[in-house]
Protein backbone atom coordinates (compact mmCIF):
# COMPACT_ATOMS: atom_id res chain seq x y z
CA UNK A 1 0.00 0.00 0.00
CA UNK A 2 1.33 3.39 -0.97
CA UNK A 3 1.62 5.96 2.13
CA UNK A 4 1.16 9.38 0.98
CA UNK A 5 3.56 11.48 1.74
CA UNK A 6 1.58 14.73 1.66
CA UNK A 7 2.12 16.83 5.12
CA UNK A 8 -0.22 15.52 7.92
CA UNK A 9 -2.82 17.46 9.60
CA UNK A 10 -2.29 17.30 13.70
CA UNK A 11 -5.01 14.91 14.51
CA UNK A 12 -3.64 12.12 12.86
CA UNK A 13 -0.50 12.40 13.73
CA UNK A 14 -1.32 12.69 16.65
CA UNK A 15 -3.59 9.46 16.39
CA UNK A 16 -0.71 8.19 14.73
CA UNK A 17 2.09 8.64 17.97
CA UNK A 18 0.04 7.17 20.16
CA UNK A 19 -0.86 4.01 18.27
CA UNK A 20 2.72 3.90 17.97
CA UNK A 21 3.23 3.97 21.72
CA UNK A 22 1.06 1.31 21.99
CA UNK A 23 2.61 -0.72 19.40
CA UNK A 24 6.37 0.05 21.43
CA UNK A 25 4.80 -1.12 24.68
CA UNK A 26 3.24 -4.54 22.58
CA UNK A 27 6.74 -5.36 20.81
CA UNK A 28 8.61 -4.55 24.07
CA UNK A 29 6.26 -6.99 25.82
CA UNK A 30 6.02 -10.13 23.41
CA UNK A 31 10.11 -9.67 22.57
CA UNK A 32 11.07 -9.94 26.01
CA UNK A 33 8.81 -13.31 26.57
CA UNK A 34 10.22 -15.10 23.66
CA UNK A 35 13.84 -14.73 25.00
CA UNK A 36 12.22 -15.09 28.83
CA UNK A 37 14.18 -18.14 30.51
CA UNK A 38 11.20 -18.48 32.44
CA UNK A 39 8.94 -19.26 29.78
CA UNK A 40 11.83 -21.65 27.50
CA UNK A 41 12.25 -24.39 30.18
CA UNK A 42 10.78 -25.45 33.49
CA UNK A 43 7.12 -25.26 34.84
CA UNK A 44 6.44 -21.87 33.22
CA UNK A 45 7.40 -22.56 29.84
CA UNK A 46 5.62 -21.86 26.91
CA UNK A 47 4.06 -24.84 25.25
CA UNK A 48 5.01 -25.15 21.59
CA UNK A 49 0.93 -24.06 20.93
CA UNK A 50 1.62 -20.89 23.38
CA UNK A 51 4.93 -20.48 21.33
CA UNK A 52 3.40 -20.29 18.04
CA UNK A 53 1.26 -18.29 18.60
CA UNK A 54 3.19 -15.63 20.54
CA UNK A 55 6.09 -15.72 17.99
CA UNK A 56 3.07 -14.81 15.14
CA UNK A 57 1.55 -11.59 17.64
CA UNK A 58 5.33 -10.72 18.13
CA UNK A 59 5.84 -10.44 14.68
CA UNK A 60 3.24 -8.29 13.73
CA UNK A 61 3.70 -6.19 16.70
CA UNK A 62 7.45 -5.41 15.11
CA UNK A 63 5.77 -4.56 11.81
CA UNK A 64 3.20 -2.48 13.65
CA UNK A 65 6.08 -0.56 15.18
CA UNK A 66 8.01 -0.55 11.31
CA UNK A 67 5.16 0.78 9.82
CA UNK A 68 3.77 3.36 12.40
CA UNK A 69 7.49 4.88 12.12
CA UNK A 70 8.03 4.94 8.59
CA UNK A 71 4.63 7.01 8.68
CA UNK A 72 5.56 9.48 10.99
CA UNK A 73 9.02 10.06 9.53
CA UNK A 74 10.31 12.71 12.25
CA UNK A 75 7.47 13.04 13.92
CA UNK A 76 7.72 9.59 15.58
CA UNK A 77 8.77 9.35 19.31
CA UNK A 78 11.92 7.52 19.96
CA UNK A 79 11.46 3.59 20.62
CA UNK A 80 11.70 3.05 24.40
CA UNK A 81 14.57 1.22 25.73
CA UNK A 82 13.07 -0.65 28.78
CA UNK A 83 8.97 -0.68 30.32
CA UNK A 84 7.66 -1.40 33.50
CA UNK A 85 5.51 -4.49 32.70
CA UNK A 86 4.47 -5.19 35.97
CA UNK A 87 2.24 -1.86 35.20
CA UNK A 88 3.87 0.11 38.13
CA UNK A 89 4.20 3.26 36.48
CA UNK A 90 8.11 2.67 36.65
CA UNK A 91 8.48 1.22 40.17
CA UNK A 92 9.08 -2.09 39.01
CA UNK A 93 5.80 -2.56 41.74
CA UNK A 94 2.57 -2.45 39.74
CA UNK A 95 0.25 -5.40 39.82
CA UNK A 96 1.13 -7.87 38.13
CA UNK A 97 4.53 -8.94 39.73
CA UNK A 98 4.66 -12.14 38.21
CA UNK A 99 4.68 -10.70 34.86
CA UNK A 100 7.86 -12.57 33.71
CA UNK A 101 7.84 -15.31 36.42
CA UNK A 102 4.65 -16.85 36.05
CA UNK A 103 3.14 -17.57 32.48
CA UNK A 104 -0.15 -17.34 33.67
CA UNK A 105 0.17 -14.09 34.87
CA UNK A 106 1.73 -12.90 31.32
CA UNK A 107 -0.91 -14.60 29.73
CA UNK A 108 -3.40 -12.07 31.52
CA UNK A 109 -1.04 -9.17 30.90
CA UNK A 110 -1.30 -10.30 27.39
CA UNK A 111 -5.45 -10.43 27.20
CA UNK A 112 -5.57 -7.03 28.93
CA UNK A 113 -2.80 -5.43 26.64
CA UNK A 114 -4.45 -6.95 23.69
CA UNK A 115 -8.11 -5.96 24.64
CA UNK A 116 -7.24 -2.80 25.25
CA UNK A 117 -5.07 -2.36 22.06
CA UNK A 118 -8.06 -3.01 19.70
CA UNK A 119 -10.29 -0.31 22.07
CA UNK A 120 -7.28 2.04 21.32
CA UNK A 121 -7.47 1.78 17.33
CA UNK A 122 -10.95 2.28 17.81
CA UNK A 123 -11.06 5.53 19.85
CA UNK A 124 -8.29 7.49 17.61
CA UNK A 125 -10.34 6.00 13.99
CA UNK A 126 -12.46 9.77 13.75
CA UNK A 127 -8.79 11.69 14.08
CA UNK A 128 -8.07 9.62 10.64
CA UNK A 129 -11.02 10.27 8.75
CA UNK A 130 -8.92 12.95 6.99
CA UNK A 131 -6.49 10.45 5.40
CA UNK A 132 -8.29 7.58 4.27
CA UNK A 133 -5.59 6.04 3.16
CA UNK A 134 -4.24 5.92 6.85
CA UNK A 135 -8.27 5.80 7.93
CA UNK A 136 -7.66 2.09 6.44
CA UNK A 137 -4.40 1.44 7.50
CA UNK A 138 -5.53 1.90 11.14
CA UNK A 139 -8.17 -0.52 10.50
CA UNK A 140 -6.12 -3.42 9.00
CA UNK A 141 -4.16 -3.10 11.97
CA UNK A 142 -7.18 -2.91 14.58
CA UNK A 143 -8.37 -5.83 12.64
CA UNK A 144 -5.06 -8.13 13.67
CA UNK A 145 -5.03 -6.67 17.12
CA UNK A 146 -8.54 -8.12 17.42
CA UNK A 147 -7.48 -11.71 15.91
CA UNK A 148 -4.42 -11.82 18.63
CA UNK A 149 -7.24 -10.54 21.37
CA UNK A 150 -9.34 -13.33 20.61
CA UNK A 151 -6.40 -16.00 20.43
CA UNK A 152 -4.56 -14.76 23.92
CA UNK A 153 -8.39 -14.87 25.51
CA UNK A 154 -8.55 -18.72 24.29
CA UNK A 155 -5.49 -19.28 25.31
CA UNK A 156 -6.36 -18.33 28.96
CA UNK A 157 -9.88 -20.82 28.54
CA UNK A 158 -11.92 -17.52 27.97
CA UNK A 159 -14.09 -16.33 25.13
CA UNK A 160 -12.49 -15.13 22.44
CA UNK A 161 -15.10 -11.97 23.01
CA UNK A 162 -15.01 -9.74 25.66
CA UNK A 163 -18.63 -10.27 27.81
CA UNK A 164 -20.30 -7.21 28.94
CA UNK A 165 -19.58 -8.42 32.57
CA UNK A 166 -15.73 -7.68 31.88
CA UNK A 167 -16.02 -4.33 33.97
CA UNK A 168 -17.10 -6.31 37.21
CA UNK A 169 -14.43 -9.21 36.45
CA UNK A 170 -11.64 -6.71 36.07
CA UNK A 171 -12.33 -5.42 38.89
CA UNK A 172 -11.88 -8.85 40.95
CA UNK A 173 -9.13 -9.26 39.56
CA UNK A 174 -7.76 -5.61 40.78
CA UNK A 175 -8.90 -6.45 44.18
CA UNK A 176 -6.75 -10.16 44.16
CA UNK A 177 -3.47 -8.11 43.43
CA UNK A 178 -4.14 -5.81 46.25
CA UNK A 179 -4.18 -3.05 44.22
CA UNK A 180 -6.96 -0.31 43.99
CA UNK A 181 -9.13 0.51 41.06
CA UNK A 182 -7.61 4.07 41.36
CA UNK A 183 -4.18 2.82 40.98
CA UNK A 184 -5.06 1.24 37.28
CA UNK A 185 -7.16 4.57 36.32
CA UNK A 186 -9.71 3.72 34.51
CA UNK A 187 -8.49 0.18 33.76
CA UNK A 188 -8.93 -1.80 30.33
CA UNK A 189 -12.48 -2.65 30.56
CA UNK A 190 -13.91 0.21 31.50
CA UNK A 191 -16.31 2.18 33.90
CA UNK A 192 -18.71 -0.32 35.66
CA UNK A 193 -22.23 -0.37 36.00
CA UNK A 194 -22.49 2.85 33.31
CA UNK A 195 -24.22 1.03 30.30
CA UNK A 196 -25.92 3.92 29.46
CA UNK A 197 -22.84 6.26 28.32
CA UNK A 198 -22.13 6.63 25.27
CA UNK A 199 -18.77 7.16 23.07
CA UNK A 200 -15.22 7.48 24.49
CA UNK A 201 -16.62 7.00 27.85
CA UNK A 202 -18.27 3.73 27.79
CA UNK A 203 -17.39 0.46 28.99
CA UNK A 204 -17.79 -2.64 27.59
CA UNK A 205 -20.86 -3.16 28.69
CA UNK A 206 -22.40 -0.18 26.63
CA UNK A 207 -25.64 -1.10 25.32
CA UNK A 208 -26.07 1.90 23.25
CA UNK A 209 -25.12 2.09 19.95
CA UNK A 210 -25.90 5.11 18.16
CA UNK A 211 -29.65 5.51 18.12
CA UNK A 212 -29.85 1.60 18.58
CA UNK A 213 -30.28 1.04 22.81
CA UNK A 214 -30.35 -2.69 23.11
CA UNK A 215 -31.85 -4.44 26.44
CA UNK A 216 -29.82 -7.83 26.62
CA UNK A 217 -26.18 -7.27 28.55
CA UNK A 218 -25.22 -10.08 26.50
CA UNK A 219 -25.42 -7.65 23.34
CA UNK A 220 -22.93 -5.71 24.39
CA UNK A 221 -20.22 -8.88 23.98
CA UNK A 222 -21.23 -7.91 19.87
CA UNK A 223 -19.77 -4.75 20.05
CA UNK A 224 -15.80 -3.58 21.36
CA UNK A 225 -15.83 -0.20 22.59
CA UNK A 226 -13.32 2.55 21.92
CA UNK A 227 -11.45 3.67 24.40
CA UNK A 228 -10.80 8.48 24.48
CA UNK A 229 -6.90 9.11 24.20
CA UNK A 230 -6.31 10.23 27.80
CA UNK A 231 -7.33 6.72 29.04
CA UNK A 232 -4.59 5.17 26.50
CA UNK A 233 -1.69 7.44 27.63
CA UNK A 234 -3.18 7.01 30.85
CA UNK A 235 -2.65 3.11 30.80
CA UNK A 236 0.52 3.79 28.72
CA UNK A 237 1.86 5.38 31.99
CA UNK A 238 1.60 2.52 33.92
CA UNK A 239 3.76 0.48 31.55
CA UNK A 240 6.54 3.30 30.91
CA UNK A 241 9.42 2.65 32.30
CA UNK B 1 -24.70 -35.35 -5.22
CA UNK B 2 -22.03 -36.39 -2.75
CA UNK B 3 -19.56 -34.60 -5.20
CA UNK B 4 -21.50 -31.63 -5.04
CA UNK B 5 -21.96 -31.62 -1.20
CA UNK B 6 -17.76 -31.79 -1.06
CA UNK B 7 -17.77 -28.92 -3.22
CA UNK B 8 -15.07 -26.35 -1.59
CA UNK B 9 -16.76 -23.02 -1.69
CA UNK B 10 -13.99 -20.82 -2.88
CA UNK B 11 -13.30 -23.40 -5.76
CA UNK B 12 -17.48 -23.07 -6.72
CA UNK B 13 -17.18 -19.26 -6.35
CA UNK B 14 -14.16 -19.12 -9.08
CA UNK B 15 -16.42 -21.13 -11.32
CA UNK B 16 -19.56 -19.11 -10.92
CA UNK B 17 -17.38 -16.08 -11.05
CA UNK B 18 -16.29 -17.15 -14.81
CA UNK B 19 -19.87 -17.73 -15.70
CA UNK B 20 -21.99 -15.78 -13.82
CA UNK B 21 -25.21 -16.76 -12.34
CA UNK B 22 -27.25 -14.19 -14.62
CA UNK B 23 -25.76 -16.08 -18.00
CA UNK B 24 -26.36 -19.27 -16.44
CA UNK B 25 -30.18 -18.94 -16.21
CA UNK B 26 -30.25 -16.90 -19.31
CA UNK B 27 -29.30 -20.17 -20.71
CA UNK B 28 -31.73 -22.53 -19.15
CA UNK B 29 -34.51 -19.97 -20.33
CA UNK B 30 -33.34 -20.48 -23.82
CA UNK B 31 -33.62 -23.98 -23.54
CA UNK B 32 -30.03 -23.86 -24.11
CA UNK B 33 -27.95 -27.00 -23.11
CA UNK B 34 -26.58 -25.15 -19.85
CA UNK B 35 -26.20 -27.82 -17.61
CA UNK B 36 -22.66 -26.55 -17.44
CA UNK B 37 -23.30 -27.22 -13.22
CA UNK B 38 -25.43 -30.06 -12.18
CA UNK B 39 -23.65 -29.77 -8.85
CA UNK B 40 -25.11 -26.21 -8.54
CA UNK B 41 -28.40 -27.18 -10.13
CA UNK B 42 -28.50 -30.27 -7.78
CA UNK B 43 -27.01 -28.28 -4.61
CA UNK B 44 -29.70 -25.15 -4.76
CA UNK B 45 -32.07 -24.41 -1.59
CA UNK B 46 -34.36 -22.54 -3.65
CA UNK B 47 -34.55 -21.37 -7.32
CA UNK B 48 -34.88 -17.55 -7.94
CA UNK B 49 -38.36 -16.04 -8.33
CA UNK B 50 -36.70 -13.59 -10.72
CA UNK B 51 -33.01 -14.03 -11.63
CA UNK B 52 -32.70 -10.91 -11.77
CA UNK B 53 -33.40 -10.00 -8.33
CA UNK B 54 -31.25 -7.24 -7.10
CA UNK B 55 -30.48 -4.78 -3.91
CA UNK B 56 -28.79 -1.67 -5.82
CA UNK B 57 -26.48 0.15 -2.86
CA UNK B 58 -25.41 3.79 -3.51
CA UNK B 59 -22.18 3.65 -1.74
CA UNK B 60 -21.79 7.67 -1.66
CA UNK B 61 -23.38 7.98 1.41
CA UNK B 62 -23.24 6.94 5.10
CA UNK B 63 -26.60 5.22 4.76
CA UNK B 64 -25.46 3.84 1.74
CA UNK B 65 -22.65 2.14 3.19
CA UNK B 66 -24.35 1.15 6.47
CA UNK B 67 -26.43 -0.48 3.65
CA UNK B 68 -23.87 -2.41 2.23
CA UNK B 69 -22.87 -3.86 5.41
CA UNK B 70 -26.55 -5.02 6.61
CA UNK B 71 -26.14 -6.91 3.71
CA UNK B 72 -23.10 -8.87 4.74
CA UNK B 73 -24.54 -8.70 8.47
CA UNK B 74 -27.90 -10.33 6.78
CA UNK B 75 -25.53 -13.20 4.83
CA UNK B 76 -23.64 -13.41 8.23
CA UNK B 77 -26.80 -14.31 10.19
CA UNK B 78 -28.20 -16.57 7.43
CA UNK B 79 -25.15 -19.05 7.32
CA UNK B 80 -24.89 -18.80 11.33
CA UNK B 81 -28.73 -19.91 11.84
CA UNK B 82 -27.72 -22.92 9.28
CA UNK B 83 -24.58 -23.86 10.77
CA UNK B 84 -26.49 -24.15 14.63
CA UNK B 85 -29.40 -25.71 12.98
CA UNK B 86 -27.74 -28.55 11.30
CA UNK B 87 -24.88 -29.01 13.69
CA UNK B 88 -22.38 -30.88 11.61
CA UNK B 89 -20.96 -34.20 12.53
CA UNK B 90 -18.31 -34.44 15.55
CA UNK B 91 -19.31 -30.72 16.12
CA UNK B 92 -17.46 -30.14 19.60
CA UNK B 93 -19.25 -28.67 22.57
CA UNK B 94 -16.80 -25.87 22.79
CA UNK B 95 -17.17 -25.47 18.67
CA UNK B 96 -21.19 -25.34 19.61
CA UNK B 97 -21.15 -22.42 22.18
CA UNK B 98 -18.85 -20.37 20.29
CA UNK B 99 -21.66 -21.17 17.08
CA UNK B 100 -24.04 -19.77 19.22
CA UNK B 101 -22.38 -17.01 20.72
CA UNK B 102 -21.00 -16.02 17.04
CA UNK B 103 -25.09 -16.24 15.93
CA UNK B 104 -25.80 -14.08 18.76
CA UNK B 105 -23.28 -11.52 17.93
CA UNK B 106 -24.63 -11.36 14.05
CA UNK B 107 -28.28 -11.15 15.48
CA UNK B 108 -27.34 -8.05 17.04
CA UNK B 109 -25.47 -6.82 14.35
CA UNK B 110 -28.45 -7.44 12.15
CA UNK B 111 -30.96 -5.70 14.11
CA UNK B 112 -28.37 -2.84 14.63
CA UNK B 113 -28.51 -1.95 10.85
CA UNK B 114 -32.25 -2.86 10.74
CA UNK B 115 -33.16 -0.61 13.61
CA UNK B 116 -30.74 2.02 12.84
CA UNK B 117 -31.07 2.52 9.28
CA UNK B 118 -34.51 4.36 9.35
CA UNK B 119 -35.40 5.67 6.07
CA UNK B 120 -34.22 4.53 2.61
CA UNK B 121 -33.17 0.84 4.11
CA UNK B 122 -32.27 -2.25 1.75
CA UNK B 123 -34.55 -5.07 2.30
CA UNK B 124 -34.71 -6.99 5.03
CA UNK B 125 -35.09 -10.21 3.20
CA UNK B 126 -32.21 -10.89 1.16
CA UNK B 127 -32.27 -14.27 -0.24
CA UNK B 128 -29.43 -16.68 0.19
CA UNK B 129 -28.35 -19.82 -1.16
CA UNK B 130 -26.12 -22.22 0.81
CA UNK B 131 -26.37 -25.52 -1.62
CA UNK B 132 -22.54 -25.22 -1.86
CA UNK B 133 -22.54 -26.05 1.71
CA UNK B 134 -23.09 -29.64 3.05
CA UNK B 135 -23.83 -28.37 6.74
CA UNK B 136 -23.28 -31.54 8.26
CA UNK B 137 -20.10 -31.85 7.24
CA UNK B 138 -17.10 -30.23 9.34
CA UNK B 139 -14.77 -30.37 6.21
CA UNK B 140 -17.41 -28.63 4.17
CA UNK B 141 -18.70 -25.72 6.98
CA UNK B 142 -15.53 -24.35 8.82
CA UNK B 143 -14.12 -23.52 5.69
CA UNK B 144 -17.34 -21.59 4.47
CA UNK B 145 -17.24 -20.15 7.98
CA UNK B 146 -13.08 -18.97 7.55
CA UNK B 147 -13.83 -17.57 4.49
CA UNK B 148 -17.25 -16.21 5.37
CA UNK B 149 -15.63 -14.22 8.29
CA UNK B 150 -12.43 -13.25 6.83
CA UNK B 151 -14.28 -12.00 4.41
CA UNK B 152 -16.17 -10.27 6.41
CA UNK B 153 -13.27 -8.61 8.58
CA UNK B 154 -11.65 -7.30 4.62
CA UNK B 155 -15.27 -5.62 3.69
CA UNK B 156 -15.38 -3.99 7.33
CA UNK B 157 -11.31 -2.92 6.66
CA UNK B 158 -12.35 -1.15 3.56
CA UNK B 159 -15.97 0.01 4.27
CA UNK B 160 -14.97 2.74 6.84
CA UNK B 161 -13.51 4.91 4.44
CA UNK B 162 -16.43 5.49 3.19
CA UNK B 163 -17.74 6.96 6.05
CA UNK B 164 -18.58 10.78 6.58
CA UNK B 165 -20.33 10.37 10.05
CA UNK B 166 -17.48 9.76 12.84
CA UNK B 167 -20.11 8.21 14.80
CA UNK B 168 -21.28 5.81 11.97
CA UNK B 169 -17.34 5.12 11.35
CA UNK B 170 -17.18 4.30 15.16
CA UNK B 171 -20.16 1.78 15.15
CA UNK B 172 -18.35 -0.13 12.10
CA UNK B 173 -15.54 -0.33 14.10
CA UNK B 174 -16.90 -1.58 16.90
CA UNK B 175 -18.26 -4.54 14.56
CA UNK B 176 -15.09 -4.58 12.67
CA UNK B 177 -13.17 -5.95 15.81
CA UNK B 178 -15.55 -8.34 16.97
CA UNK B 179 -15.44 -10.12 13.45
CA UNK B 180 -12.27 -10.07 13.36
CA UNK B 181 -12.15 -12.30 16.85
CA UNK B 182 -14.90 -14.88 15.02
CA UNK B 183 -12.01 -14.90 12.04
CA UNK B 184 -9.68 -15.81 14.63
CA UNK B 185 -11.89 -18.06 17.10
CA UNK B 186 -13.03 -20.38 13.39
CA UNK B 187 -9.46 -20.63 12.63
CA UNK B 188 -8.46 -21.96 15.76
CA UNK B 189 -10.85 -24.02 15.67
CA UNK B 190 -9.80 -25.48 12.20
CA UNK B 191 -6.17 -25.76 13.57
CA UNK B 192 -7.17 -27.66 16.44
CA UNK B 193 -9.21 -30.52 14.53
CA UNK B 194 -6.46 -31.31 12.58
CA UNK B 195 -5.49 -28.08 10.75
CA UNK B 196 -1.37 -27.23 9.93
CA UNK B 197 -0.17 -24.16 12.38
CA UNK B 198 -1.11 -22.55 15.35
CA UNK B 199 -0.27 -19.58 14.28
CA UNK B 200 -3.23 -19.66 11.79
CA UNK B 201 -5.67 -17.42 13.62
CA UNK B 202 -3.78 -14.81 12.46
CA UNK B 203 -2.03 -16.64 9.56
CA UNK B 204 0.20 -15.34 6.92
CA UNK B 205 -2.28 -16.08 4.05
CA UNK B 206 -4.36 -13.07 5.62
CA UNK B 207 -1.92 -10.90 7.47
CA UNK B 208 0.52 -9.25 5.04
CA UNK B 209 4.37 -8.26 5.99
CA UNK B 210 3.39 -5.02 7.28
CA UNK B 211 1.19 -6.72 9.78
CA UNK B 212 -2.11 -5.57 8.06
CA UNK B 213 -5.23 -7.43 7.39
CA UNK B 214 -7.07 -7.72 3.91
CA UNK B 215 -9.10 -4.86 2.63
CA UNK B 216 -11.51 -5.81 0.07
CA UNK B 217 -13.66 -3.31 -1.74
CA UNK B 218 -18.08 -3.72 -1.87
CA UNK B 219 -17.51 -4.73 -5.95
CA UNK B 220 -14.90 -7.25 -4.59
CA UNK B 221 -16.79 -8.41 -1.73
CA UNK B 222 -19.75 -8.60 -3.67
CA UNK B 223 -18.03 -11.08 -5.94
CA UNK B 224 -16.30 -13.25 -3.37
CA UNK B 225 -19.48 -13.76 -2.42
CA UNK B 226 -21.65 -13.93 -5.36
CA UNK B 227 -22.48 -17.87 -4.80
CA UNK B 228 -24.50 -17.23 -1.97
CA UNK B 229 -26.59 -14.29 -2.69
CA UNK B 230 -29.43 -15.15 -4.59
CA UNK B 231 -30.67 -11.54 -4.08
CA UNK B 232 -27.99 -10.20 -6.06
CA UNK B 233 -25.54 -6.91 -4.34
CA UNK B 234 -25.20 -4.30 -6.50
CA UNK B 235 -22.88 -1.61 -5.25
CA UNK B 236 -21.56 1.96 -7.07
CA UNK B 237 -20.48 5.10 -5.69
CA UNK B 238 -17.21 3.85 -4.57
Amino acid sequence: MHMTSAIRTASPVTALQLALRLEFLEAGFYGRALTNPAFSTGAQAFTPIERAVITQISKHENAHVSLLRASLGASAPPQPATHDFTGGSGTGNGPFPGVFTTKAEFLKVAQLLEDFGVRAYMGQGSELMSDKNLLTTALRIQAVEGRHAARIRTLRGEAAWIPGTSSTGYTTFVAASGKSQADLAIGVYGPVGQPGVQGLSAGEDNLVQGTVIFAALATSEAFDEPVSAETVNAVAALFAA
Amino acid sequence: MADARATIVPQLDNVLRTSNRRDFLRLAGMGGVGIFFPAVIAGCDREPTSPFESVEIDLATDRGAMNYLYALEQLQLAFYVRVTGTRFVGMTAAELTAFTAILAHETAHRDFYRRGIRSGRITDGIQFDFGSIDFSSRSSVMPAARLIEDLGVAAYNDAGRLFSDPSNLLIASKILAVEARHASAIREFIFLSGGVMAEYFAGDDVIDSRGLDRAKTPAEFAVESDVFFVTKLETRGA
